[in-house]
């Protein structure tokens, strides 16, 4: 009885457990709920109660579809047990979710009678999961690629979708990271493989992260522009993260053949003579390769021939910036590399497959041109009208590039600009060429006697219309002097002044200000009677005049409504004449000086700001080269009388023109002698200037500064020349051909002499020319 | 902070040496136009900072920068050596990185990279 008892004791207390931990509810046949446990109450968030009697599906969660139950139903009913995780309802509204097990109850007769379901509550697992699949989704669908590679560079299997679109591959799992990203590229993929060997023996982060810094961070696979960033996990692994920059690059690279198409066409258009000479040696030489090859016995010598005048080629096209012609004879010069010891059927078949493709680059660049500059702008050697809205059309895209530059190439695009602006320039003598011709009409007219007009003007100044309403108005100026000033031929004979009277226009730059001087031999003004007119038309009070000097009062006759004429003339106009001076000269903000001589003469001093100066020095450094060749050809005939080593000849700086402007005659001798002459671009002189200007360096320091730095460029120059000494062909030739005008080289050549080589210095490049080479019997 | 400058060129030589002496507590001691001198400049004058040109023509025995390098840290280990570099010149800063340079510094040479490597040693 007492073990009765106990096992009923033992057997609630089973149940209660049961009831508290268990989720679990009993159903009759029809599903109305039987049985609840304490656990499934709580869960619920219903009572006893409310459950009991209840239809089962009042725990049923909208989300759940009805096959789900449709399928729970048939399994059950047919006296299997049914599993599933199922989201459930509380009463408040909310879900949880559980794993439901589902079985019938059987009578003794093994009937049907009802349902038990028990169910474990996995809602934390369900939100977990959620969240992992959120994240998963959200890190596939980055538009960065993420990926992890191990020790041995092999591709882990979690990565980002991104990855397979840029790398164009659907598996990465296990692939060699190096072969699928670099395998274009031999030399990035040894650095990177290098790199990652030195990353793993790294003894500490510093050292990893520097070796980080130095993997490639850029690569280009075909159609898309990676860039890359590594970095090392805790685990061993590292993560690469892959942006897509295609559109950025092809960005850039718009920009840069827009930038390349401008400065061909610069190059061309302020060349056109230059360039045409160019185009048709080159097409001579061309059409004259056949003959050469077939004149030639030897193999080797036309090979020596035709490297030496496609380098030279290349380097006068590349001046021209004819990038698809200079790309071209690079191709073929890289061709030539693996070409030794050919035979004349091999060197046929080369020739024609050359000059078919360079006839072929040469025609695209040509195309570029004509299609800017006008069709057949290379073709003769006529000027070419080109619309002035082009200009405007240029210098608006130019402004545009301007605007997204980077501050290197703003610099750039800016010189570029100017020289854009430079074709609608025109020198100054230009718009003062009919004045002469006036003032000897005028005079006649006027019966006056004047020596033919000078006109005295420095014609690297150029200027663009916009000063053309002043250099016009300036007739009122020579009006006025032959009119007012120059006297009769009687009057000057009484003043004892020579009887023909003179007019000098100067025209000069001074700082930034272009000035122009009208000066005649004449009356000079009569202050008293400017005086006189301007009370009477109220320009000046009485009282201003006490502080009025002579000057100023000369300047009124640049008043509006003043003339000092009593008879106005339809030369003189009606006083508006000096006044439109005034007018121009205001919205030029420049300004004008008079200086009176009564009696003996007068002169104007108008003054306006000149903003090309920088167009000024440039055509003052292009007579600098001039300069140059005159001191050197000095320089080389005194040295051709003696025998000498390296040395020296001359440093010069020369101050007068611009403190960077230096340059060094270097003579050498042994097989041969030659003459080096090295001179500095500004941009090198610029850098030097800069260095200079944030250390305020004594005058004595920078000179010596300045030579220690062509020493040091001659240090290169005479190792690179020495080599060249050492064999024995008779012509060498440095890596570029450069800067100088076409008929310079030709003459240079002419005379056995070979020229030109650029060192690249980290201040900027230094020209250096081979001025000349005379073969010299070894002793 | 005592630094000694490590180039064959005069000029190179000369620009780095007028810039950190233009920056706050860098002071140049020393230069060397090789490997070989700059071992026995390091030895004299006892450095805490050497920039090391990377390539640069041997003597003595001593053929560049690399070895200058590691000959320095031999000598004294926390010696903060920075190397001097071009473009396309990257396995060998990762010889000299793994051979204990601290830094390395692409050419062309500029004030203010100078300042960030000095920045970045200073304590």
């Amino acid at each position: 009885m007492k073990k009765l008892e106990n096992r009923i004791i033992q057997q609630e207390k089973l149940i209660k457990v049961y009831s508290a931990n268990v989720i679990a509810t009993m159903t009759d046949k029809k599903g109305f709920i039987t049985y609840a446990s304490d656990a499934f109450i709580k869960i619920s968030g219903y009572s006893r109660d409310e459950l009991l009697g209840k239809p089962h599906n009042i725990v049923r969660h909208i989300d759940v579809s009805k096959d789900v139950f449709a399928d729970l139903w048939k399994t059950i009913k047919s006296g299997k047990t049914w599993v599933n995780e199922v989201k459930n309802r509380k009463k408040d509204g909310s879900s949880y979710w559980v794993i439901a097990t589902v079985s019938p109850d059987y009578d003794e007769n093994e009937n049907i009678i009802g349902y038990t379901s028990v169910r474990q509550d996995i809602t934390e697992k369900k939100k977990n999961e959620r969240l992992h699949d959120e994240l998963k989704t959200l890190f596939e669908n980055l538009p960065t690629g993420f990926l992890t590679i191990d020790k041995d560079l092999k591709i882990k299997p979690n990565y980002s979708n991104e990855c397979k679109r840029v790398l164009a591959c659907e598996k990465l799992e296990n692939l060699y990271f190096p072969d699928l990203v670099f395998g274009n590229d031999e030399v990035k993929k040894e650095l990177f493989e290098y790199g990652f060997a030195n990353i793993l023996n790294a003894s500490n982060d510093f050292s990893k992260e520097l070796l980080i810094s130095l993997l490639p961070k850029e690569h280009n696979l075909g159609d898309i522009w990676l860039a890359l960033k590594y970095n090392n996990l805790k685990n061993g692994n590292t993560l690469v993260v892959l942006y897509d920059i295609t559109s950025k690059k092809k960005m850039e690279s718009k920009i840069k053949y827009e930038q390349q198409m401008q400065k061909m066409i610069i190059a061309i258009a302020t060349h056109q003579h230059e360039a045409i000479n160019l185009k048709n040696s080159f097409l001579l030489f061309l059409d004259n390769m056949d003959l050469i090859v077939d004149q030639h016995k030897d193999c080797n010598d036309i090979f020596i021939y035709l490297k030496r005048e496609l380098h030279t080629f290349k380097g006068l096209f590349a001046q021209k910036e004819m990038v698809y012609l200079t790309n071209e004879i690079h191709e073929i010069e890289s061709v030539f590399q693996n070409f030794y010891n050919s035979d004349f059927l091999n060197l046929k078949s080369l020739c024609f497959n050359m000059k078919r493709s360079l006839k072929e680059a040469l025609k695209k660049d040509i195309e570029v041109i004509d299609n800017v500059l006008g069709k057949g702008y290379l073709e003769n050697e006529e000027f070419v009208k080109v619309e002035l809205s082009y200009f405007d059309k240029l210098s608006g895209e130019l402004n545009y590039m301007i605007d997204q530059a980077s501050s290197f190439n703003k610099e750039q695009l800016i010189q570029i600009q100017n020289k854009v602006n430079s074709f609608l320039q025109k020198p100054i003598s230009y718009y003062f060429h009919s004045y002469p011709n006036l003032v000897k009409n005028l005079a006649a007219d006027l019966g006056k006697e004047i020596e033919p007009l000078q006109i005295i003007c420095n014609d690297y100044i150029s200027v663009d219309k916009t000063y053309k309403p002043f250099f016009d108005s300036l007739v009122h100026v020579f009006r006025n002097s032959i009119d007012h000033g120059i006297e009769t031929p009687e009057q000057r004979d009484q003043k004892s002044k020579p009887i023909i009277g003179k007019i000098v226009c100067e025209i000069e730059l001074e700082k930034k200000n272009i000035i122009i001087k009208i000066s005649d031999d004449g009356n000079g003004l009569d202050i008293d009677k400017i005086l006189k007119k301007a009370l009477d038309k109220n320009i000046l009070t009485k009282k201003d005049l006490k502080n009025t000097e002579q000057n100023q009062i000369a300047k009124l006759i640049f008043e509006e409504e003043f003339t000092t004429n009593e008879n106005s003339n339809t030369l003189s106009g009606r006083g508006i004449g000096l006044s439109a001076v005034k007018y121009e000269i205001d919205r030029l903000n420049g300004n004008i000086q008079i200086i009176n001589n009564f009696e003996k003469g007068l002169k104007f001093i108008f003054s306006v700001p000149y903003p090309n100066i920088e167009n000024f020095m440039e055509l003052r450094s292009i007579s600098l080269e001039r300069v140059i060749l005159d001191e050197v050809e000095i320089v080389a005939k005194n040295l051709l009388e003696n025998d000498f080593e390296l040395e020296v000849q001359k440093v010069e700086i020369l101050e007068q023109w611009k403190i960077f402007d230096l340059f060094a005659i270097v003579s050498i001798s042994k097989q041969r002698d030659i003459y080096y002459l090295l001179s500095f671009e500004n941009g090198v002189g610029l850098r030097l200037l800069d260095f200079f200007l944030e250390n305020d360096e004594a005058q004595e320091e920078k000179a010596k500064f300045l030579y220690s730095l062509i020493g040091e460029v001659l240090n290169t120059v005479a190792g690179l020349l020495m080599t060249g000494f050492k064999c024995d062909e008779a012509d060498f030739y440095l890596s570029e051909i450069l800067a100088f005008d076409i008929s310079i080289i030709e003459s240079l050549r002419k005379n056995n002499s070979y020229c030109s080589h650029k060192i690249t210095t980290d201040y900027g490049d230094i020209v250096g020319t081979i001025i000349k080479i005379n073969k010299q019997e070894k002793k | 902070m005592k630094i000694m400058v490590v180039d064959d060129a005069v000029i190179i030589r000369h620009t780095i040496k007028k810039m950190f002496n233009e920056i706050e507590s860098c002071e140049v001691v020393c230069e060397a136009g090789n490997g070989y001198d700059a071992i026995e400049k390091f030895k004299q004058y006892k450095p805490d900072m050497v920039t090391m040109d990377i390539t640069m023509e041997g003597k003595n025995g001593v053929k560049n920068g690399i070895e200058a390098l590691e000959q320095i840290i031999k000598i004294e280990p926390k010696t903060i050596v920075v190397m001097l570099t071009s473009h396309g010149e990257e396995k060998l800063i990762m010889d000299a990185i793994s051979k204990g340079a601290k830094g390395y510094i692409l050419k062309p040479v500029k004030k203010e990279k100078l300042e960030k490597i000095a920045k970045q040693f200073q304590n």
